[in-house]
């Protein structure tokens, strides 16, 4: 749980078809390279890399109750358009089995590709400077999974503003809005404001996500550290290729 | 896994569900979906979750199995809930129940469709290209699962995850993962090379009269 799987019927509609979109949108920017690529070793490898992710993301490190993405890995030896499709394809096997909802495969997608992408980049600037790989590991997926929280939380943010109509649970008071002759005004706004806000505790909730998160984090970027240092170790020129 | 399982039940299942349409099955689960998302009562949602249970029940599928597999989602969700509770525990479950009835939407789907049916269907809305990363990712996860299961063997017999030695295990830990991925690597490409051997065009074909009602 070193991330945030959005589940379903949580956030506004407009959001998460919104998500969709977006994805869709990054997919088709690199249709190109998957057209030239797509009878080459590049396919069944996303696949084994979306497998391996699919395994991870199953196992519970048992005694903390956290699991391991192995994202900012696989984006490193895929490369970021590879690694959107490979996120896609992921989310949408774990929505299959509950893991993340169906209707938010679109942003959790985009969460986890940050996620891959970031760590790309950053892994890429840091191991020219720190030149130890388990170190540049460690750092690339710390970083990029703490922007990809973040991520996920402006999602949640941005959706909260709208969780009371996304739920439709309550009452909406816009007397400004009612047309006709009668306009009823049973609260004066600045009661409803107060209402509304009180409706989802984002503080709460951030620090609840920020808190198990960070964790989650460390664990990934020592876990990211070992692996890409093993990798390096076994076979040399692998993040080169 | 549960994934595992859960092909394990749509694959061996005879009742009406498994036999029905899987286009139609889609069709059905994300109407239901929809339904779940849109519906503000509490009382509706619980009468939505009954149906899905006594689909589960007529299906002959295993239902504690199945429940006890629903409720993962339902530990994101709490924070989600937890966060809300300022607006009263209806609310709270309301959150609940949602995901609840969404996650055992897609399990019932699941374990009641042979991947293939699933990933043929989709064929229809996304591009053959992406269906044919499906396909291969889902084999995938059982050719690697296999080979997880020795390393997690060898794993355990070098400590397993020990929280006394922290440094040890997750060095561990990351070997094992790592091993995984580079197994996983020479996997793709000798499956690549077999694939080429008889001719991949970068398309799976798969067979659509088994996902009719006549398949048995």
């Amino acid at each position: 749980m070193s991330h945030i799987h959005l589940p379903d019927g949580i956030l506004p509609v407009g959001l998460w078809v919104l998500g969709w979109v977006l994805l869709a949108g990054l997919l088709f920017i690199f249709r190109g390279q998957f057209q030239k690529e797509r009878f080459s070793s590049k396919i069944p490898l996303v696949a084994m890399f979306a497998a391996v992710m699919v395994i991870s993301m199953s196992l519970e490190i048992v005694p903390l109750f956290y699991h391991i993405n192995l994202s900012v890995v696989s984006g490193i030896i895929l490369g970021p358009a590879w690694f959107i499709l490979c996120s896609f394809v992921v989310n949408l096997i774990l929505a299959f089995f509950g893991h993340g909802g169906i209707t938010v495969v679109g942003l959790n997608s985009l969460v986890i590709s940050a996620e891959g992408v970031l760590g790309y980049f950053m892994f890429k600037a840091l191991r020219r400077i720190l030149k130890k790989i388990s170190w540049a590991g460690f750092a690339s997926a710390f970083l990029s999974l703490l922007l990809s929280t973040f991520l996920a939380l402006g999602i949640v943010a941005v959706g909260k503003t709208n969780l009371s109509s996304a739920f439709g649970i309550g009452h909406e008071h816009h007397p400004e809005k009612q047309k006709g002759f009668l306009k009823f005004e049973t609260e004066k706004p600045e009661e409803h404001k107060k209402e509304v806000s009180a409706e989802f505790d984002f503080r709460k909730f951030l620090f609840l996500v920020l808190g198990f998160g960070s964790i989650g984090w460390i664990l990934e970027g020592l876990i990211t550290g070992g692996v890409l240092s093993y990798l390096h170790k076994v076979r040399p020129g692998i993040f080169e290729g | 896994m549960d994934l595992a399982y859960l092909d394990y039940l749509a694959t061996s299942g005879k009742s009406f569900l498994h036999r029905f349409p899987a286009g139609l099955k889609i069709i059905l689960a994300l109407t239901l979906i929809g339904f779940i998302i849109l519906i503000k009562q509490a009382l509706f949602m619980v009468i939505i979750l009954a149906f899905l249970y006594s689909l589960i029940l007529l299906s002959r599928l295993p239902f504690i199995k199945i429940f006890l597999i629903s409720l993962y989602p339902l530990i994101f969700a709490l924070i989600f809930a937890y966060a809300s509770l300022g607006r009263g525990w209806e609310w709270f479950f309301i959150i609940l129940l949602r995901v609840l009835g969404t996650a055992t939407t897609m399990i019932l789907l699941f374990s009641s469709t042979p991947y293939p049916c699933i990933f043929a269907s989709l064929g229809k809305v996304f591009p053959e290209f992406l269906i044919t990363v499906f396909f291969m990712t889902y084999r995938s996860i059982f050719i690697l699962f296999s080979i997880f299961e020795n390393i997690r063997m060898g794993f355990k017999l070098r400590g397993g995850f020990q929280l006394k030695h922290p440094k040890r295990s997750l060095s561990n830990f990351a070997k094992a993962f790592g091993y995984l991925i580079l197994k996983g690597m020479d996997d793709s490409q000798r499956f690549y090379e077999g694939l080429k051997l008889r001719g991949f065009q970068g398309k799976i074909e798969h067979n659509r009269r088994y996902c009719t009602w006549n398949r048995r």
